[in-house]
Protein backbone atom coordinates (compact mmCIF):
# COMPACT_ATOMS: atom_id res chain seq x y z
CA UNK A 1 0.00 0.00 0.00
CA UNK A 2 1.51 3.30 -1.06
CA UNK A 3 0.66 6.40 0.95
CA UNK A 4 0.94 8.45 -2.26
CA UNK A 5 -1.67 6.22 -3.98
CA UNK A 6 -4.07 6.64 -1.07
CA UNK A 7 -3.55 10.39 -1.13
CA UNK A 8 -4.18 10.50 -4.87
CA UNK A 9 -7.27 8.32 -4.54
CA UNK A 10 -8.73 10.48 -1.79
CA UNK A 11 -8.04 13.70 -3.67
CA UNK A 12 -9.60 12.23 -6.81
CA UNK A 13 -12.67 11.12 -4.87
CA UNK A 14 -13.24 14.59 -3.40
CA UNK A 15 -12.94 16.35 -6.72
CA UNK A 16 -14.58 13.59 -8.71
CA UNK A 17 -17.73 12.85 -6.74
CA UNK A 18 -19.63 16.06 -7.38
CA UNK A 19 -21.54 16.28 -10.62
CA UNK A 20 -24.17 18.57 -12.07
CA UNK A 21 -27.06 16.83 -10.32
CA UNK A 22 -25.38 17.29 -6.96
CA UNK A 23 -24.61 20.95 -7.67
CA UNK A 24 -28.15 21.75 -8.74
CA UNK A 25 -29.92 19.79 -5.98
CA UNK A 26 -27.64 21.00 -3.18
CA UNK A 27 -27.66 24.72 -4.02
CA UNK A 28 -31.38 24.63 -4.76
CA UNK A 29 -32.02 22.57 -1.60
CA UNK A 30 -30.22 25.18 0.51
CA UNK A 31 -32.17 27.98 -1.19
CA UNK A 32 -35.52 26.35 -0.38
CA UNK A 33 -34.93 24.57 2.93
CA UNK A 34 -32.07 26.52 4.47
CA UNK A 35 -29.97 24.00 6.49
CA UNK A 36 -32.75 21.43 6.92
CA UNK A 37 -31.36 19.01 4.29
CA UNK A 38 -27.88 18.71 5.79
CA UNK A 39 -28.76 15.42 7.50
CA UNK A 40 -29.50 13.88 4.09
CA UNK A 41 -25.89 14.53 3.08
CA UNK A 42 -24.69 12.57 6.11
CA UNK A 43 -27.07 9.64 5.47
CA UNK A 44 -26.29 9.51 1.74
CA UNK A 45 -22.53 9.89 2.25
CA UNK A 46 -22.45 6.93 4.66
CA UNK A 47 -24.45 5.04 2.01
CA UNK A 48 -22.00 5.76 -0.80
CA UNK A 49 -19.06 4.91 1.46
CA UNK A 50 -20.63 1.51 2.28
CA UNK A 51 -21.53 0.85 -1.36
CA UNK A 52 -18.14 1.96 -2.77
CA UNK A 53 -16.12 0.04 -0.19
CA UNK A 54 -18.14 -3.15 -0.78
CA UNK A 55 -17.91 -2.80 -4.58
CA UNK A 56 -14.16 -2.22 -4.47
CA UNK A 57 -13.65 -5.17 -2.07
CA UNK A 58 -15.79 -7.50 -4.21
CA UNK A 59 -13.90 -6.43 -7.36
CA UNK A 60 -10.54 -7.07 -5.67
CA UNK A 61 -11.46 -10.42 -4.08
CA UNK A 62 -13.66 -11.98 -6.77
CA UNK A 63 -11.85 -10.31 -9.69
CA UNK A 64 -15.19 -9.99 -11.45
CA UNK A 65 -16.87 -6.73 -12.38
CA UNK A 66 -20.23 -5.43 -11.15
CA UNK A 67 -22.38 -6.11 -14.22
CA UNK A 68 -21.13 -9.67 -14.62
CA UNK A 69 -22.17 -10.31 -11.01
CA UNK A 70 -25.47 -8.54 -11.58
CA UNK A 71 -26.25 -10.77 -14.57
CA UNK A 72 -25.36 -13.85 -12.53
CA UNK A 73 -27.47 -12.86 -9.49
CA UNK A 74 -30.52 -11.40 -11.28
CA UNK A 75 -30.51 -13.70 -14.33
CA UNK A 76 -29.96 -12.65 -17.95
CA UNK A 77 -33.50 -11.28 -18.58
CA UNK A 78 -33.80 -9.12 -15.49
CA UNK A 79 -30.14 -8.23 -15.91
CA UNK A 80 -30.82 -6.99 -19.43
CA UNK A 81 -33.67 -4.79 -18.19
CA UNK A 82 -31.34 -3.26 -15.58
CA UNK A 83 -28.60 -2.80 -18.19
CA UNK A 84 -30.97 -0.96 -20.55
CA UNK A 85 -32.39 1.17 -17.73
CA UNK A 86 -29.01 2.12 -16.31
CA UNK A 87 -27.63 2.87 -19.78
CA UNK A 88 -30.65 5.16 -20.40
CA UNK A 89 -29.98 6.95 -17.10
CA UNK A 90 -26.29 7.26 -18.01
CA UNK A 91 -27.20 8.79 -21.39
CA UNK A 92 -29.40 11.34 -19.61
CA UNK A 93 -26.65 12.07 -17.10
CA UNK A 94 -24.03 12.39 -19.82
CA UNK A 95 -26.31 14.69 -21.85
CA UNK A 96 -26.79 16.96 -18.85
CA UNK A 97 -23.04 17.16 -18.25
CA UNK A 98 -22.38 17.96 -21.94
CA UNK A 99 -24.90 20.82 -21.77
CA UNK A 100 -23.30 21.96 -18.53
CA UNK A 101 -19.79 21.91 -19.99
CA UNK A 102 -20.94 24.09 -22.90
CA UNK A 103 -22.51 26.59 -20.48
CA UNK A 104 -19.35 26.78 -18.34
CA UNK A 105 -17.19 27.30 -21.44
CA UNK A 106 -19.48 30.19 -22.35
CA UNK A 107 -19.02 31.68 -18.87
CA UNK A 108 -15.25 31.35 -19.14
CA UNK A 109 -14.40 32.12 -22.76
CA UNK A 110 -17.63 33.21 -24.45
CA UNK A 111 -18.68 31.67 -27.75
CA UNK A 112 -21.84 30.12 -29.09
CA UNK A 113 -23.55 27.39 -27.04
CA UNK A 114 -23.56 24.64 -29.69
CA UNK A 115 -19.98 25.35 -30.71
CA UNK A 116 -18.93 25.09 -27.05
CA UNK A 117 -20.77 21.78 -26.80
CA UNK A 118 -18.83 20.40 -29.77
CA UNK A 119 -15.58 21.74 -28.30
CA UNK A 120 -16.35 20.15 -24.93
CA UNK A 121 -17.13 16.72 -26.38
CA UNK A 122 -14.07 16.87 -28.66
CA UNK A 123 -11.88 17.56 -25.61
CA UNK A 124 -13.53 14.73 -23.65
CA UNK A 125 -13.04 12.27 -26.55
CA UNK A 126 -9.39 13.30 -26.76
CA UNK A 127 -8.92 13.00 -22.99
CA UNK A 128 -10.46 9.51 -22.81
CA UNK A 129 -8.70 8.43 -25.99
CA UNK A 130 -5.21 9.58 -25.06
CA UNK A 131 -4.91 9.53 -21.26
CA UNK A 132 -4.18 6.33 -19.35
CA UNK A 133 -6.85 5.30 -16.87
CA UNK A 134 -5.08 6.51 -13.72
CA UNK A 135 -4.20 9.87 -15.26
CA UNK A 136 -7.71 10.36 -16.56
CA UNK A 137 -9.14 9.79 -13.10
CA UNK A 138 -6.57 11.96 -11.37
CA UNK A 139 -6.63 14.85 -13.84
CA UNK A 140 -10.34 15.51 -13.47
CA UNK A 141 -10.23 14.73 -9.75
CA UNK A 142 -7.41 17.18 -9.05
CA UNK A 143 -8.83 19.98 -11.16
CA UNK A 144 -12.17 19.36 -9.45
CA UNK A 145 -10.51 20.25 -6.14
CA UNK A 146 -11.13 23.87 -7.17
CA UNK A 147 -14.67 23.19 -5.93
CA UNK A 148 -13.27 23.37 -2.40
CA UNK A 149 -13.70 27.13 -2.85
CA UNK A 150 -17.34 26.48 -1.88
CA UNK A 151 -16.23 25.47 1.62
CA UNK A 152 -14.32 28.75 1.96
CA UNK A 153 -17.38 30.59 0.60
CA UNK A 154 -19.66 28.80 3.07
CA UNK A 155 -17.45 29.97 5.97
CA UNK A 156 -17.04 33.51 4.65
CA UNK A 157 -20.81 33.97 4.24
CA UNK A 158 -20.97 33.63 8.06
CA UNK A 159 -23.75 31.11 8.57
CA UNK A 160 -25.37 30.59 11.96
CA UNK A 161 -23.31 27.55 13.05
CA UNK A 162 -25.95 26.51 15.57
CA UNK A 163 -28.43 26.28 12.72
CA UNK A 164 -25.89 24.30 10.66
CA UNK A 165 -25.48 21.84 13.56
CA UNK A 166 -29.26 21.53 13.99
CA UNK A 167 -29.53 20.79 10.25
CA UNK A 168 -27.56 17.60 10.80
CA UNK A 169 -30.56 16.22 12.69
CA UNK A 170 -33.68 15.34 10.62
CA UNK A 171 -36.44 17.92 11.10
CA UNK A 172 -39.63 18.91 9.29
CA UNK A 173 -39.60 21.98 7.02
CA UNK A 174 -40.36 25.32 8.70
CA UNK A 175 -43.42 27.52 7.99
CA UNK A 176 -41.36 29.75 5.66
CA UNK A 177 -40.42 26.78 3.47
CA UNK A 178 -42.23 24.76 0.79
CA UNK A 179 -44.40 21.88 2.11
CA UNK A 180 -43.77 18.24 2.95
CA UNK A 181 -44.08 16.83 -0.59
CA UNK A 182 -41.42 19.21 -1.87
CA UNK A 183 -39.23 18.45 1.15
CA UNK A 184 -39.54 14.70 0.46
CA UNK A 185 -38.72 15.32 -3.23
CA UNK A 186 -35.52 17.13 -2.24
CA UNK A 187 -34.61 14.44 0.30
CA UNK A 188 -34.92 11.75 -2.38
CA UNK A 189 -33.23 13.90 -5.03
CA UNK A 190 -30.25 14.76 -2.85
CA UNK A 191 -29.94 11.17 -1.62
CA UNK A 192 -29.94 9.95 -5.22
CA UNK A 193 -27.58 12.67 -6.48
CA UNK A 194 -24.96 11.58 -3.92
CA UNK A 195 -25.50 7.85 -4.57
CA UNK A 196 -25.46 7.97 -8.40
CA UNK A 197 -24.80 4.35 -9.49
CA UNK A 198 -22.41 5.23 -12.33
CA UNK A 199 -19.86 6.41 -9.75
CA UNK A 200 -19.80 2.95 -8.22
CA UNK A 201 -19.60 1.09 -11.54
CA UNK A 202 -16.73 3.34 -12.52
CA UNK A 203 -15.03 2.89 -9.14
CA UNK A 204 -15.25 -0.93 -9.03
CA UNK A 205 -14.23 -1.37 -12.66
CA UNK A 206 -11.41 1.06 -11.98
CA UNK A 207 -10.18 -1.20 -9.16
CA UNK A 208 -9.82 -4.02 -11.70
CA UNK A 209 -8.33 -1.65 -14.31
CA UNK A 210 -5.67 -0.55 -11.84
CA UNK A 211 -4.99 -4.21 -10.98
CA UNK A 212 -5.68 -3.83 -7.27
CA UNK A 213 -4.81 -6.95 -5.29
CA UNK A 214 -5.64 -8.08 -1.76
CA UNK A 215 -2.78 -5.91 -0.51
CA UNK A 216 -4.73 -2.89 -1.79
CA UNK A 217 -7.82 -3.51 0.36
CA UNK A 218 -6.68 -0.99 3.01
CA UNK A 219 -6.23 1.52 0.19
CA UNK A 220 -9.77 0.74 -1.04
CA UNK A 221 -11.08 1.34 2.49
CA UNK A 222 -9.18 4.61 2.87
CA UNK A 223 -10.26 5.87 -0.57
CA UNK A 224 -13.91 5.03 0.05
CA UNK A 225 -14.18 6.34 3.59
CA UNK A 226 -12.01 9.44 3.43
CA UNK A 227 -12.60 10.38 -0.20
CA UNK A 228 -16.37 10.20 -0.10
CA UNK A 229 -16.55 11.58 3.44
CA UNK A 230 -14.55 14.64 2.44
CA UNK A 231 -16.74 14.86 -0.66
CA UNK A 232 -19.65 14.94 1.79
CA UNK A 233 -18.07 17.91 3.57
CA UNK A 234 -17.93 19.69 0.20
CA UNK A 235 -21.62 18.90 -0.33
CA UNK A 236 -22.43 20.36 3.09
CA UNK A 237 -20.54 23.48 1.98
CA UNK A 238 -22.68 23.68 -1.17
CA UNK A 239 -25.92 23.52 0.83
CA UNK A 240 -24.69 26.21 3.22
CA UNK A 241 -23.76 28.39 0.22
CA UNK A 242 -27.22 27.89 -1.30
CA UNK A 243 -28.88 28.74 2.01
CA UNK A 244 -26.77 31.82 2.74
CA UNK A 245 -26.98 33.24 -0.77
CA UNK A 246 -30.62 32.51 -1.65
CA UNK A 247 -32.79 31.29 1.25
CA UNK A 248 -35.67 33.66 2.06
CA UNK A 249 -34.93 35.83 -0.97
CA UNK A 250 -37.50 34.21 -3.28
CA UNK A 251 -34.85 32.85 -5.63
CA UNK A 252 -35.00 29.29 -6.93
CA UNK A 253 -31.52 28.72 -8.37
CA UNK A 254 -32.40 26.37 -11.21
CA UNK A 255 -29.77 27.46 -13.73
CA UNK A 256 -26.19 26.19 -13.70
CA UNK A 257 -24.81 29.73 -13.80
CA UNK A 258 -26.62 30.58 -10.57
CA UNK A 259 -24.61 27.98 -8.67
CA UNK A 260 -21.54 30.16 -9.28
CA UNK A 261 -23.09 33.28 -7.75
CA UNK A 262 -22.17 32.53 -4.07
CA UNK A 263 -18.39 32.44 -4.83
CA UNK A 264 -18.76 35.73 -6.77
CA UNK A 265 -20.62 37.26 -3.80
CA UNK A 266 -17.92 36.13 -1.36
CA UNK A 267 -14.67 36.52 -3.29
CA UNK A 268 -15.56 38.52 -6.41
CA UNK A 269 -14.20 37.58 -9.81
CA UNK A 270 -11.43 35.32 -8.43
CA UNK A 271 -13.95 33.26 -6.51
CA UNK A 272 -16.19 33.03 -9.56
CA UNK A 273 -13.39 31.87 -11.88
CA UNK A 274 -12.09 29.26 -9.41
CA UNK A 275 -15.63 27.94 -8.92
CA UNK A 276 -16.25 27.78 -12.68
CA UNK A 277 -12.99 25.88 -13.18
CA UNK A 278 -14.00 23.45 -10.43
CA UNK A 279 -17.48 22.96 -11.88
CA UNK A 280 -16.04 22.44 -15.38
CA UNK A 281 -13.65 19.77 -14.10
CA UNK A 282 -16.27 18.06 -11.95
CA UNK A 283 -18.90 17.83 -14.67
CA UNK A 284 -16.27 16.98 -17.30
CA UNK A 285 -15.15 14.14 -15.03
CA UNK A 286 -18.76 13.07 -14.56
CA UNK A 287 -19.33 12.99 -18.34
CA UNK A 288 -16.27 10.77 -18.73
CA UNK A 289 -17.36 8.54 -15.84
CA UNK A 290 -20.89 8.07 -17.20
CA UNK A 291 -19.57 7.25 -20.68
CA UNK A 292 -17.00 4.79 -19.34
CA UNK A 293 -19.42 3.32 -16.77
CA UNK A 294 -21.82 2.49 -19.60
CA UNK A 295 -19.02 0.99 -21.69
CA UNK A 296 -17.98 -1.16 -18.71
CA UNK A 297 -21.58 -2.25 -18.05
CA UNK A 298 -22.35 -3.20 -21.64
CA UNK A 299 -19.09 -5.07 -22.25
CA UNK A 300 -19.17 -6.80 -18.85
CA UNK A 301 -22.80 -7.85 -19.21
CA UNK A 302 -22.20 -9.27 -22.70
CA UNK A 303 -18.93 -10.85 -21.47
CA UNK A 304 -16.86 -9.04 -24.07
CA UNK A 305 -13.31 -7.75 -23.51
CA UNK A 306 -13.12 -4.39 -21.74
CA UNK A 307 -10.52 -2.03 -20.32
CA UNK A 308 -9.59 1.59 -20.78
CA UNK A 309 -5.96 0.75 -21.49
CA UNK A 310 -6.77 -1.99 -24.01
CA UNK A 311 -6.35 -1.18 -27.70
CA UNK A 312 -9.39 -0.55 -29.91
CA UNK A 313 -9.04 -3.86 -31.77
CA UNK A 314 -8.76 -5.77 -28.47
CA UNK A 315 -11.99 -4.35 -26.99
CA UNK A 316 -14.02 -2.90 -29.89
CA UNK A 317 -17.45 -3.01 -28.19
CA UNK A 318 -16.11 -1.33 -25.06
CA UNK A 319 -14.42 1.50 -26.96
CA UNK A 320 -17.35 1.96 -29.35
CA UNK A 321 -19.72 2.20 -26.35
CA UNK A 322 -18.02 5.15 -24.61
CA UNK A 323 -17.59 6.99 -27.90
CA UNK A 324 -21.29 6.47 -28.74
CA UNK A 325 -22.28 7.58 -25.22
CA UNK A 326 -20.44 10.90 -25.55
CA UNK A 327 -21.77 11.46 -29.08
CA UNK A 328 -25.31 10.58 -27.94
CA UNK A 329 -24.93 13.13 -25.13
CA UNK A 330 -23.84 15.71 -27.72
CA UNK A 331 -26.69 14.79 -30.08
CA UNK A 332 -29.41 15.04 -27.44
CA UNK A 333 -27.99 18.20 -25.87
CA UNK A 334 -27.83 19.79 -29.35
CA UNK A 335 -31.62 19.56 -29.67
CA UNK A 336 -31.81 22.43 -27.19
CA UNK A 337 -33.19 20.51 -24.20
CA UNK A 338 -32.56 22.22 -20.90
CA UNK A 339 -29.54 20.55 -19.27
CA UNK A 340 -30.87 21.21 -15.76
CA UNK A 341 -34.24 19.59 -16.55
CA UNK A 342 -32.39 16.58 -17.92
CA UNK A 343 -30.26 16.36 -14.81
CA UNK A 344 -33.37 16.26 -12.62
CA UNK A 345 -34.76 13.36 -14.65
CA UNK A 346 -31.43 11.53 -14.51
CA UNK A 347 -31.12 11.95 -10.74
CA UNK A 348 -34.68 10.76 -10.08
CA UNK A 349 -34.52 7.79 -12.47
CA UNK A 350 -31.07 6.81 -11.17
CA UNK A 351 -32.50 6.05 -7.75
CA UNK A 352 -35.18 3.87 -9.38
CA UNK A 353 -32.46 1.69 -10.94
CA UNK A 354 -30.16 1.81 -7.91
CA UNK A 355 -31.59 -1.14 -5.88
CA UNK A 356 -31.03 -3.51 -8.82
CA UNK A 357 -27.33 -2.71 -9.05
CA UNK A 358 -26.80 -2.41 -5.29
CA UNK A 359 -28.44 -5.72 -4.34
CA UNK A 360 -26.13 -8.11 -6.30
CA UNK A 361 -23.04 -6.41 -4.85
CA UNK A 362 -24.47 -6.69 -1.33
CA UNK A 363 -25.29 -10.39 -1.82
CA UNK A 364 -21.79 -11.21 -3.08
CA UNK A 365 -20.12 -9.17 -0.32
CA UNK A 366 -22.26 -11.09 2.19
CA UNK A 367 -21.41 -14.51 0.72
CA UNK A 368 -18.73 -16.13 2.90
CA UNK A 369 -18.12 -18.89 0.35
CA UNK A 370 -17.19 -16.39 -2.36
CA UNK A 371 -15.50 -13.73 -0.25
CA UNK A 372 -13.68 -15.96 2.27
CA UNK A 373 -12.22 -13.93 5.13
CA UNK A 374 -13.07 -10.69 3.29
CA UNK A 375 -16.82 -11.23 3.70
CA UNK A 376 -18.87 -8.36 5.18
CA UNK A 377 -18.39 -7.99 8.94
CA UNK A 378 -21.46 -7.62 11.20
CA UNK A 379 -21.42 -3.80 11.05
CA UNK A 380 -21.03 -3.63 7.25
CA UNK A 381 -23.68 -6.32 6.80
CA UNK A 382 -26.16 -4.42 9.00
CA UNK A 383 -25.40 -1.12 7.25
CA UNK A 384 -25.61 -2.80 3.84
CA UNK A 385 -29.13 -4.12 4.48
CA UNK A 386 -30.31 -0.90 6.14
CA UNK A 387 -29.22 0.99 3.03
CA UNK A 388 -30.93 -1.52 0.75
CA UNK A 389 -34.18 -0.69 2.58
CA UNK A 390 -33.53 3.09 2.34
CA UNK A 391 -32.62 2.88 -1.34
CA UNK A 392 -35.74 0.82 -2.08
CA UNK A 393 -37.99 3.32 -0.27
CA UNK A 394 -36.36 6.17 -2.20
CA UNK A 395 -36.77 4.23 -5.48
CA UNK A 396 -40.49 3.67 -4.84
CA UNK A 397 -41.10 7.29 -3.79
CA UNK A 398 -39.04 9.03 -6.49
CA UNK A 399 -41.38 9.09 -9.49
CA UNK A 400 -44.61 9.81 -7.53
CA UNK A 401 -42.85 12.71 -5.77
CA UNK A 402 -41.62 14.02 -9.09
CA UNK A 403 -45.21 14.04 -10.38
CA UNK A 404 -46.76 15.51 -7.21
CA UNK A 405 -44.26 18.38 -7.03
CA UNK A 406 -44.27 19.07 -10.80
CA UNK A 407 -40.54 18.32 -10.88
CA UNK A 408 -39.85 20.46 -7.88
CA UNK A 409 -41.81 23.51 -9.06
CA UNK A 410 -44.33 23.18 -6.25
CA UNK B 1 -48.26 -18.22 -35.81
CA UNK B 2 -49.73 -19.50 -32.58
CA UNK B 3 -53.05 -18.22 -31.24
CA UNK B 4 -51.21 -16.45 -28.45
CA UNK B 5 -48.97 -14.61 -30.93
CA UNK B 6 -51.99 -13.62 -33.06
CA UNK B 7 -53.78 -12.35 -29.94
CA UNK B 8 -50.70 -10.38 -28.86
CA UNK B 9 -50.33 -8.87 -32.34
CA UNK B 10 -54.03 -7.93 -32.44
CA UNK B 11 -53.74 -6.36 -28.99
CA UNK B 12 -50.68 -4.40 -30.06
CA UNK B 13 -52.36 -3.07 -33.22
CA UNK B 14 -55.55 -2.18 -31.29
CA UNK B 15 -53.50 -0.40 -28.62
CA UNK B 16 -51.59 1.59 -31.27
CA UNK B 17 -54.81 2.61 -33.07
CA UNK B 18 -56.46 3.50 -29.76
CA UNK B 19 -53.44 5.58 -28.74
CA UNK B 20 -53.41 7.48 -32.04
CA UNK B 21 -57.17 8.06 -31.75
CA UNK B 22 -56.72 9.44 -28.24
CA UNK B 23 -53.96 11.78 -29.41
CA UNK B 24 -56.05 12.94 -32.39
CA UNK B 25 -58.99 13.62 -30.07
CA UNK B 26 -56.77 15.60 -27.71
CA UNK B 27 -55.40 17.64 -30.61
CA UNK B 28 -58.88 18.41 -31.98
CA UNK B 29 -60.47 19.57 -28.71
CA UNK B 30 -59.95 23.02 -27.19
CA UNK B 31 -57.21 23.05 -24.54
CA UNK B 32 -58.48 23.26 -20.97
CA UNK B 33 -57.95 26.55 -19.12
CA UNK B 34 -54.77 26.68 -17.07
CA UNK B 35 -55.19 25.57 -13.46
CA UNK B 36 -54.71 28.26 -10.81
CA UNK B 37 -51.85 26.22 -9.35
CA UNK B 38 -50.03 26.19 -12.69
CA UNK B 39 -50.46 29.96 -13.01
CA UNK B 40 -49.01 30.44 -9.52
CA UNK B 41 -46.04 28.22 -10.38
CA UNK B 42 -45.32 30.21 -13.56
CA UNK B 43 -45.54 33.54 -11.73
CA UNK B 44 -43.32 32.30 -8.89
CA UNK B 45 -40.77 31.16 -11.48
CA UNK B 46 -40.83 34.56 -13.19
CA UNK B 47 -40.49 36.36 -9.85
CA UNK B 48 -37.51 34.13 -9.00
CA UNK B 49 -35.92 35.01 -12.35
CA UNK B 50 -36.51 38.71 -11.69
CA UNK B 51 -34.82 38.51 -8.28
CA UNK B 52 -31.95 36.52 -9.73
CA UNK B 53 -31.58 39.10 -12.51
CA UNK B 54 -31.44 41.85 -9.88
CA UNK B 55 -28.76 39.96 -7.94
CA UNK B 56 -26.77 39.41 -11.12
CA UNK B 57 -27.08 43.07 -12.14
CA UNK B 58 -25.70 44.04 -8.71
CA UNK B 59 -22.72 41.72 -9.19
CA UNK B 60 -22.04 43.18 -12.65
CA UNK B 61 -22.30 46.72 -11.26
CA UNK B 62 -19.87 45.78 -8.49
CA UNK B 63 -17.34 44.33 -10.97
CA UNK B 64 -17.59 40.93 -9.27
CA UNK B 65 -18.08 38.86 -12.44
CA UNK B 66 -16.22 38.63 -15.75
CA UNK B 67 -17.76 39.87 -19.01
CA UNK B 68 -18.34 36.43 -20.56
CA UNK B 69 -20.15 35.26 -17.45
CA UNK B 70 -22.27 38.40 -17.28
CA UNK B 71 -23.31 38.11 -20.92
CA UNK B 72 -23.98 34.35 -20.93
CA UNK B 73 -25.74 34.28 -17.56
CA UNK B 74 -28.10 37.07 -18.64
CA UNK B 75 -28.71 35.31 -21.95
CA UNK B 76 -29.62 32.07 -20.15
CA UNK B 77 -31.90 33.92 -17.77
CA UNK B 78 -33.52 35.57 -20.80
CA UNK B 79 -34.07 32.15 -22.43
CA UNK B 80 -35.61 30.88 -19.21
CA UNK B 81 -37.96 33.88 -19.01
CA UNK B 82 -38.93 33.34 -22.67
CA UNK B 83 -39.68 29.62 -22.05
CA UNK B 84 -41.65 30.40 -18.89
CA UNK B 85 -43.59 33.15 -20.65
CA UNK B 86 -44.61 30.67 -23.37
CA UNK B 87 -46.43 28.67 -20.70
CA UNK B 88 -48.66 31.71 -20.19
CA UNK B 89 -49.96 31.32 -23.74
CA UNK B 90 -52.28 28.51 -22.61
CA UNK B 91 -55.89 29.68 -21.96
CA UNK B 92 -55.81 31.66 -18.69
CA UNK B 93 -57.43 30.33 -15.51
CA UNK B 94 -61.11 31.26 -15.12
CA UNK B 95 -61.29 34.82 -13.74
CA UNK B 96 -57.53 35.20 -14.13
CA UNK B 97 -57.42 36.76 -17.59
CA UNK B 98 -56.19 40.16 -16.39
CA UNK B 99 -53.52 38.67 -14.09
CA UNK B 100 -52.28 36.43 -16.90
CA UNK B 101 -52.06 39.37 -19.31
CA UNK B 102 -50.17 41.42 -16.71
CA UNK B 103 -47.77 38.54 -15.98
CA UNK B 104 -47.08 38.20 -19.71
CA UNK B 105 -46.29 41.91 -19.98
CA UNK B 106 -43.96 41.82 -16.99
CA UNK B 107 -42.19 38.76 -18.42
CA UNK B 108 -41.72 40.50 -21.76
CA UNK B 109 -40.39 43.63 -20.01
CA UNK B 110 -37.97 41.50 -18.03
CA UNK B 111 -36.79 39.77 -21.22
CA UNK B 112 -36.20 43.15 -22.89
CA UNK B 113 -34.17 44.33 -19.89
CA UNK B 114 -32.08 41.15 -19.92
CA UNK B 115 -31.44 41.55 -23.65
CA UNK B 116 -30.19 45.10 -23.02
CA UNK B 117 -27.45 43.95 -20.60
CA UNK B 118 -24.61 43.52 -23.17
CA UNK B 119 -25.02 47.22 -24.08
CA UNK B 120 -25.35 48.37 -20.48
CA UNK B 121 -22.84 46.24 -18.61
CA UNK B 122 -19.94 48.68 -18.89
CA UNK B 123 -22.04 51.35 -17.17
CA UNK B 124 -22.39 50.75 -13.42
CA UNK B 125 -25.24 53.21 -13.01
CA UNK B 126 -27.19 51.58 -15.83
CA UNK B 127 -26.72 48.18 -14.18
CA UNK B 128 -27.94 49.58 -10.84
CA UNK B 129 -31.03 50.95 -12.61
CA UNK B 130 -31.60 47.50 -14.14
CA UNK B 131 -31.24 45.97 -10.68
CA UNK B 132 -33.91 48.29 -9.29
CA UNK B 133 -36.23 47.63 -12.24
CA UNK B 134 -35.91 43.84 -11.82
CA UNK B 135 -36.72 44.20 -8.12
CA UNK B 136 -39.82 46.22 -9.00
CA UNK B 137 -40.91 43.52 -11.50
CA UNK B 138 -40.45 40.84 -8.83
CA UNK B 139 -42.65 42.84 -6.45
CA UNK B 140 -45.36 43.27 -9.13
CA UNK B 141 -45.27 39.52 -9.87
CA UNK B 142 -45.57 38.73 -6.16
CA UNK B 143 -48.82 40.69 -6.07
CA UNK B 144 -50.23 38.53 -8.89
CA UNK B 145 -49.54 35.27 -7.04
CA UNK B 146 -48.31 35.81 -3.48
CA UNK B 147 -45.51 33.53 -2.30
Amino acid sequence: MKIWDIFLGIMSAIGGNVDMGQLVFTISGGARFDMRLLWVVIVATVGIVVFAEMSGRVAVVVRRPAFELMRERLGPRMGLVVLVASTAVNILTCTAQVGGIAAIFQFLIGGEYHAMMVLGVALLLAAVGFLKFDWLDRTFGFLGLALLVYIAVAVSLQPDWGKVARGLVPALPGPDMPGMAMYAYYVVGLFSAILMPYEIHFYSSGAIEEKWGLQDLPSNFANSVMGFALGGVLTVGLIVCGAQAFFGKGIDPHLLGTTAIPPAMAFGMTGLLVALLGILSAIGGAAVETALASAYSIAQFLRKPWGKDRKLREAPLYHASWIVMLLAGLGIASTGVNAVDIVEYSVIFAVVVLPFTYYPILRVADDAETMGRHVNGPATRALGWIYLVLITIAALAAVPLMAITHMGEG
Amino acid sequence: MTRLEIAALAFGVAAAIGGLGFLAHRAATQPEPMEAGEFARIVRQLASDARESAQLAALVAGGQVNGHYARAAHEKLGDDVKDTRKRLEAPPPRGGEEATRKAGELAQHMKDLLDSVPRAMADRDAMRRLQAEHQRIAGDLDRLAPR
